[in-house]
């Protein structure tokens, strides 16, 4: 054949290959191609306000003005995985597939847990912004990281305030609705509270739905002796229903927990019951306080802050950049490796995070916030001294 | 110890008139039209936000937010009717099914996008909230009202069933739509009051319900509607008294086993309830007060 | 008074009435004959507006109602009696009929006529506050007529008032209409029964597949050949 001809023909097959083999080689990320984070986020139903889209977002809008990491911009990838754990499988695949860098997961171990097994193949970080459920980097302990603390950590807080505060009975309100929190929660707060000391004096089941309490508040009431607090880890609205609940029967009881009561909503929900309350939470935001400060700046920006979820999903991104800097790549392995060797690391409600060494449980301060007249006040901020296994 | 069992024997009858008022609802529907209307339980979230936008505007009048509440539940059952339910009418009962549940998700969503997907504080009766002393002991008013109020709410219903000339219609088009038309009454007409009745018995429940829930989310209408089914199902679908017995044995039955479950076996408790509606409807597959169709039976 | 002009009506791709007229003169008993299936329940049930006829007219005291439904139809005082009796089971006697007079905004009238059905059917008054379902078919049959007559209807159909009853039911049943049309009532009666029915009637149709094949004077019509075959199926088909 020809030499004109054979380069023609040369030319079209090369033409073809390459067609054909680009389905299957990945176009390589320019400079400049966005680093992108999923979120498979708790936008609807009851764990909606212990996850900020929000709070992620603002942050991701501060990281790319100061520069980006890596010289590239950060983007969200978020998905509404509406409370349900099945959905959540289902949201956290599609994340995966469209190959993003690091996942954050729903705020309760049984809707993160199955997004971390997802992600595990590919070694690839998730991280949670609400959750507290240690049962969840328990779960998958070499890619699963929580940005708040873990639930025996909170607790233990918040039992040893009430025990200092000369509570000496309890009754502990257990639900089996939504993951550990309700289950395993009240169970740390008992072990911590009667380490410095105090009494249980008996369990409650409940299970939400209906918001009908009136069964369990008659229990309650029947108990002898009578218990000064009720601990249980009620989420929204539960954390405002269960104080409204037990006023409206004439009950004189006080509400301790942990951060499910971190929510400004509740306050209207819970009416003049709310200032029962007290319970320990990743942080305050005070005058001055770095918290308070991206609070302002994201307000400034156009967010709506509406609990301390904002804060810690901002802390999560931060989180993030951290790694993916000292990892000097987007490849998921590498950033959940640099993750893990996380210390000392700045954040927002803490000034102090490590991940090294302690298996996705990072160690922070709590603080104590109390209702008093209708308004979050901070009265505490310690670590606690006795801390229950999980 | 003897104010403990009484206290809950209150409890059990407010919780069993609660979930009497919604099965009612739901089989008033279904009895007439063939429909099991999954979208019950947002006629309760739509009363729950119509709570929530009158605590924007300040109503306070106790008397004011019961009747926005049943209102705005009365005329979305209305609204319901005209735009999802009227063009399905003759179709199969899944057609209906499915048609319920999609105007349940579409509602539940126009929550989500136009309102609020966290849940908000509603605006509530005050009275309902306090307690009220009889015979020396302490009842919360919310159960006392509740209670009551169902009862006349049935009786109402059972009123307007046997004296009213559209009542005997209702009741009549339950087994024989065709001939009832004959007698020249309009089928629009009874099917928009038998969707205004569940409308309205709905609303009254939806007081209830917020009063003590305090606070309304795009999804909370599943679980009502849930335990409707559940209760009709029981006392036999299609048959009014069975939804109202249903309804009362369920509540009733629930609040029993939380008083005697052991805090450990306490979490079963919604298994144990559903293994006993199942054995119910094997002993009596029509529900409680179903008739029992012989094959070979000729319906009307 | 009733015209019924070349009505076709279709069960989805079955035609079950191809093109039937009749009509109806006041004052007058007209039956429409015919085996089972022949279409006549399908004629009467359009006629009255429960099913749409997808093609001919019905005019009903020189009045176009081809279109009306079965609600409105009553109105204008065209009523039917239907198979079956369907009598509201559920419902007492007593109510079956104040739900027959739905239409009706004279509670003194209503009244007035509930008792008069009830001088005419004693047996009725007896069991005025018991459940339908409770009574005889003959004793249904009674009810479910003075029912239909509750609306002072000016032409009444009946769809076979004899299904299943005994002879000597059936006897007083078409007594009763003899009486009816007597008191100024028009009738129009489909039945099975042949004989009976055309001992009352004036005039009568035969209908078979979909078809009106004969029509004529009753007097006529008994014991004609004609019928016999329509019954048995020797008329023509198609």
């Amino acid at each position: 054949m020809s030499a004109a001809l054979a380069r023609t023909l040369a030319c079209r097959t090369t033409l073809l290959a390459a067609l054909l083999s680009g389905t299957a080689v990945p176009v390589l990320a320019q400079e400049g191609d966005p680093i992108v984070i999923g979120y498979a986020a708790a936008m609807t139903g009851p764990l909606a306000t212990y996850d900020s889209v929000d709070g992620a977002r603002c942050m991701i809008d501060r990281l790319n003005e100061a520069g980006g990491v890596l010289g590239r911009p950060l983007a969200l990838e978020a998905r509404d995985m509406k409370s349900d754990a099945v959905l959540s499988s289902v949201v956290g695949q599609e994340l995966i597939d469209m190959g993003v860098s690091a996942i954050i997961a729903p705020p309760s171990d049984d809707t993160a847990i199955p997004i971390a097994a997802l992600a595990l193949p590919l070694n690839m970080a998730v991280m949670t912004v609400g959750s507290t459920q240690v049962q969840f980097p328990m779960a998958s302990p070499t890619n699963s990281y929580l940005t708040a603390f873990g639930d025996n950590l909170s607790a233990a807080a918040s039992a040893q305030y009430a025990a200092e505060q000369g509570h000496k009975t309890v009754a502990l309100m257990i639900s089996r609705d939504f993951g550990s929190y309700g289950i395993a929660l009240p169970e740390y707060w008992a072990d911590a509270f009667e380490h410095h000391g105090g009494t249980v004096v008996g369990r409650v089941n409940y299970n939400i739905g209906l918001s009908d309490y009136s069964a369990q508040v008659a229990e309650v009431a029947a108990m002898d002796p009578k218990p000064e607090l009720i601990v249980g880890g009620f989420i929204s609205p539960e954390a405002g229903v269960m104080p409204r609940q037990f006023a409206s029967a004439g009950m004189d009881v006080k509400f301790f927990g942990t951060d499910g009561f971190d929510d400004p909503n509740l306050l209207p929900i819970a009416g003049d019951a709310a200032d029962t309350i007290t319970f320990a939470t990743h942080g305050f935001p005070s005058e001055g306080s770095d918290l308070k400060a991206f609070y302002d700046d994201c307000t400034a920006r156009g967010y709506t802050v509406q609990n301390i979820f904002f804060g810690l999903a901002g802390e999560t991104v931060l989180l993030l950049k951290g790694a993916i800097e000292r990892a000097g790549s987007a490849d998921p392995a590498a950033i959940n490796a640099a993750l893990a060797e996380t210390e000392n690391f700045k954040g927002i409600t803490s000034g102090s995070i490590s991940y090294k060494g302690r298996a996705g449980v990072p160690s922070k301060e709590l603080t104590i916030v109390q209702i008093q007249d209708g308004a979050f006040v901070p009265v505490a901020k310690f670590v606690p001294d006795y801390i229950p296994a999980p | 110890m003897t104010e403990y069992i009484l206290q809950q024997m209150v409890n059990a009858l407010a919780v069993g008139s609660e979930y009497a008022l919604l099965a009612l609802g739901l089989a008033i529907v279904y009895s007439i039209v063939n429909l099991v209307n999954f979208a019950h339980g947002e006629l309760i979230t739509v009363s729950g936000y119509a709570l929530f936008f009158s605590a924007a505007v300040w109503v306070q009048n106790p008397w004011l937010l019961i009747a926005l509440a049943v209102l705005c539940s009365t005329l979305a059952a209305a609204a319901l009717e005209r735009v999802a339910f009227r063009s399905i009418r003759n179709a199969s009962l899944n057609t209906g099914m499915l048609t319920a549940f999609g105007v349940s998700i579409i509602i539940q969503n126009v929550f989500v996008i136009f309102v609020a997907t966290r849940p908000r504080a509603v605006q509530t009766p005050a009275f309902l909230a306090e307690i009220v002393t009889i015979g020396g002991l302490r009842f919360p008013v919310l159960q006392v009202v509740e209670t009551l109020t169902t009862a006349v709410a049935i009786l109402a219903l059972v009123v307007l069933l046997r004296s009213t000339t559209i009542g005997l219609a209702m009741r009549a088009a339950a087994r024989d739509f065709t001939t009832v038309r004959l007698m020249g009454v309009r089928a629009n007409r009874v099917i928009q009051v038998a969707f205004l009745i569940s409308g309205l018995l709905a609303g009254i429940a939806a007081v209830f319900i917020f009063s003590r829930r305090g606070a309304v989310d795009p999804f909370m209408g599943f679980v009502p509607v849930l335990k409707a089914f559940v209760a009709c199902v029981i006392g036999g679908l299609g048959s009014l008294p069975g939804a109202v017995l249903g309804g009362l044995l369920l509540g009733m039955f629930e609040v029993f086993l939380q008083v005697v479950l052991p805090a450990d076996a306490a979490a079963y408790r919604d298994a144990i309830a559903f293994s006993v509606v199942g054995l119910v409807l094997v002993l009596y597959p029509q529900g409680l007060l179903g008739k029992r169709v012989e094959l070979g039976d000729k319906e009307a | 008074m009733l015209e019924l002009a070349d009505i076709q009506v279709r069960y989805g791709a079955t035609q079950a009435v191809r093109g039937a007229s009749l009509t109806v003169g006041k004052g007058e008993i007209v039956s429409l004959l015919g085996a089972n299936g022949a279409g006549k329940t399908t004629l009467v049930s359009a006629a009255v507006g429960i099913i749409p006829v997808a093609g001919g007219t019905i005019r009903f005291e020189g009045r176009d109602i081809t279109r009306l439904p079965a609600e409105a139809v009553v109105g204008v005082g065209l009523t039917l009696c239907p198979e079956g009796r369907r009598v509201f089971a559920d419902l007492t006697v007593r109510e079956n009929l104040i739900l027959g007079a739905a239409t009706r905004r004279d509670r003194a009238g209503v009244e007035a006529d509930i008792d008069r059905f009830f001088g005419m059917f004693p047996i009725l008054r007896d069991r005025a506050g018991t459940e339908a379902k409770t009574l005889s078919g003959g004793e249904q049959q009674m009810l479910a007529i003075a029912r239909a007559l509750m609306c002072r209807p000016r032409l009444l159909m009946l769809d076979e008032p004899s299904l299943g009853l005994a002879p000597r039911i059936v006897e007083q049943i078409f007594e009763l209409l003899v009486t009816l049309k007597q008191d100024g009532m028009t009738i129009l009666l489909v039945e099975q029964n042949a004989t009976e029915a055309l001992m009352i009637s004036d005039r009568a149709y035969v209908m078979a597949n979909g078809r009106i094949v004969h029509g004529g004077k009753a007097a006529d019509l008994i014991g004609s050949q004609d019928v016999t075959d329509a019954y048995l199926g020797a008329a023509a088909h198609g």
